[in-house]
């Protein structure tokens, strides 16, 4: 890729997060988020209110680095499993993570769990999920697309189906409503601690996806022939499945069901810089951190009340994702 | 390459079994028989993606069955019969993946590798294809680029599955020109085919796998004739020959009869 498109990767989603500290019910100047931003790191005396310190450094920040972490996480997962399952309709949580984090979530919030609790459980629960999966995909020391995708299926309709067992059994005034608006996504009360619990293994996932750009190039060629050109296959999507569990499982825990993007942004991303893993992937981590941001300044600030982020995503990425269809006439390029 | 008392069996069905061959640098073994009488089978034993249930192969004198899939991608080359690529990678991509197992369990092509795959391209009349989609090239170029790919992986030996199924006439003999230029640069091939004048066509041996699950192996000329073909393919097969100008030798060809 060009050198051009490189810093416009990482420039776009820094000005997107410029942007974002800017808008919000209670106004902060242009000038002065930039001053609150510099001021830790140059001697500048503060001549703004405290409150908007506290908004701007403990509020809006944190929140929309975690937007777009979870944005770039989710669109890097994505590219990773359309490549692995050959098949640009995949999502991230086709094996199963997302239903089995709702899982943990709901049963932490049942029994009272704190914040911490519930990000812990529903991270927890995301990879016991997709290691029921893997395990019940393994036959004679391979693991078949096809037999991923049914195990993932099946782990699903099970977590699912405890999901709404929970449901049914949490208390209709308290416990259900604060289950219901987990599960919808929101970013809502992201602090330093929760970015300090997610990001570690968001970034730790991007690497060793990151680290296998080209074997997944090989890999989209069909387990058998990647074989044949010295691939080990197994290893190399125990490999995949694993960075790509930590990403989702991480964003799942933190901020809820956030559907599309890991589907939408890939298959965008690749109609711009083409199929090579090896621009793919950083691009789509580039735009997806934008567009989530985009998308959580809108549902911060549409509205009088928050607007889940859940509901937003889909709102938008379904449209979306039909004009590509219409436009593309399914044919993927 | 050389094959010892090779045997293959699916549960308890024998595919095929007691199979002595060797196949020299340079050299075209084309492999002939009838729909479900083992071809693919066999070439993906050759490959190691199936390993053989007695027998053995070794490829300049090493155990194939002892090499890990990296080692074994440096000596064998494969193109399998089934094939789709869901995205549209250019055909310079394709072919680069032919350098895969010579490079680190992390690591991407260098300027090298990219160069080694756009020169064989040149090499073989294919560069107008390097930036196009290998989705959108037609069934014929699509083979010859995967033919590039075998050669950028340098193996001593080729695989080729069918390599000819598929493609019009003209591209028949494009793909079977493109083996031959492989094979005069020292790679053993091992190639399967449904039509036996492919055999009459290369430097080399043929294989014939029969309806018994009996083989015979040995120079064309000498193998294949109508009592042969008919134990091959079960119909009635004439083998026919006819003088051409020289220095060209003799033309032979086989027809139903």
């Amino acid at each position: 890729m060009r050198r051009a498109a490189w810093f416009a990767m990482i420039l776009v989603p820094l000005a997107a997060l410029y942007v974002s500290l800017l808008v919000g019910r209670f106004y902060v100047p242009a000038g002065t988020v930039a001053r609150i931003l510099a001021s830790p790191f140059l001697p500048i005396s503060p001549n703004w209110s405290a409150s908007m310190e506290t908004i701007v450094l403990q509020i809006r920040l944190p929140r929309a680095v975690m937007a777009m972490f979870v944005g770039a996480g989710l669109s890097i997962s994505g590219a990773a499993y359309q490549g692995m399952f050959r098949n640009p309709l995949v999502s991230p949580d086709i094996l199963g993570v997302t239903a089995a984090s709702g899982f943990g979530a709901a049963l932490a919030l049942l029994c009272s769990g704190g914040a911490v609790g519930v990000e812990l459980t529903a991270f927890l629960f995301g990879i016991l999920g997709v290691g029921l999966t893997y395990l019940l995909a393994r036959t004679y020391r391979s693991t078949p697309v096809l037999m991923l995708v049914l195990s993932g299926v099946v782990v699903a309709a099970f977590f699912s189906a405890l999901l709404s067992g929970t449901k049914y059994v949490a208390d209709p005034d308290s416990k259900l409503p604060a289950i219901t608006y987990w599960l919808l996504g929101s970013l809502n009360g992201t602090s330093a601690q929760s970015l300090g619990m997610a990001l570690p293994p968001i970034v730790l996932g991007a690497v060793g996806l990151m680290m296998v750009r080209w074997r997944l190039n090989v890999l989209s060629m069909g387990d058998e022939e990647a074989g044949s050109l010295g691939i080990r296959t197994d290893r190399l999507k125990a490999v995949i499945i694993a960075s790509t569990t930590l990403i989702t499982a991480a964003a799942v825990s933190v901020c809820g069901i956030v559907g599309w993007v890991g589907l939408v942004i890939p298959h965008l991303t690749r109609m711009w810089v083409g199929p090579d893993h090896r621009a793919l992937l950083p691009a789509a981590c580039s735009i997806g951190a934008t567009y989530l941001l985009l998308i959580d300044d809108v549902a911060r600030t549409a509205s009088a009340s928050e607007i889940p982020l859940g509901i937003l995503t889909a709102v938008v990425g379904a449209p979306f994702f039909a004009y590509l269809l219409r436009k593309t006439q399914g044919a993927w390029q | 390459m050389e094959v010892r008392r090779a045997a293959f069996k699916y549960a308890a069905h024998m595919i095929f079994e007691a199979l002595d061959f060797d196949v020299s640098a340079g050299e075209v073994l084309t492999v002939l028989g009838a729909n479900g009488c083992g071809k693919s089978t066999l070439l993906r034993c050759l490959a190691g993606t199936l390993r053989l249930s007695a027998g053995s192969v070794r490829i300049s004198g090493e155990e194939l069955a002892g090499l890990d899939s990296t080692a074994r991608a440096r000596k064998v080359a494969i193109l399998f019969q089934e094939h789709q690529v869901t995205f549209p990678f250019s055909a310079l991509d394709i072919v680069t993946m032919g350098r895969t197992p010579y490079l680190s369990a992390f690591g991407s092509p260098s300027a090298q590798d990219r160069e080694a795959a756009a020169h064989a391209l040149e090499e073989f009349g294919l560069l107008h294809v390097k930036d196009r989609a290998y989705t959108e090239l037609s069934g014929g170029e699509r083979q010859l680029v995967l033919l590039c790919r075998t050669f950028v992986q340098q193996p001593a030996v080729i695989l080729l599955d069918e390599p000819t199924a598929h493609l019009d006439f003209r591209n028949q003999v494009r793909c079977l020109d493109m083996i031959g230029m492989l094979a005069a640069r020292g790679v053993a091939i091992v190639l399967t085919s449904h039509d036996p004048n492919h055999a009459f066509l290369f430097p080399g041996r043929a294989l014939l796998m029969q309806l018994d699950r009996s083989a015979v192996i040995g120079a064309p000329s000498e193998i294949i004739n109508r009592a042969s073909l008919t134990a091959t393919y079960g119909i009635d097969v004439g083998v026919f020959s006819i003088d051409r100008p020289p220095p060209a030798k003799k033309l032979s060809f086989c027809s139903p009869w």
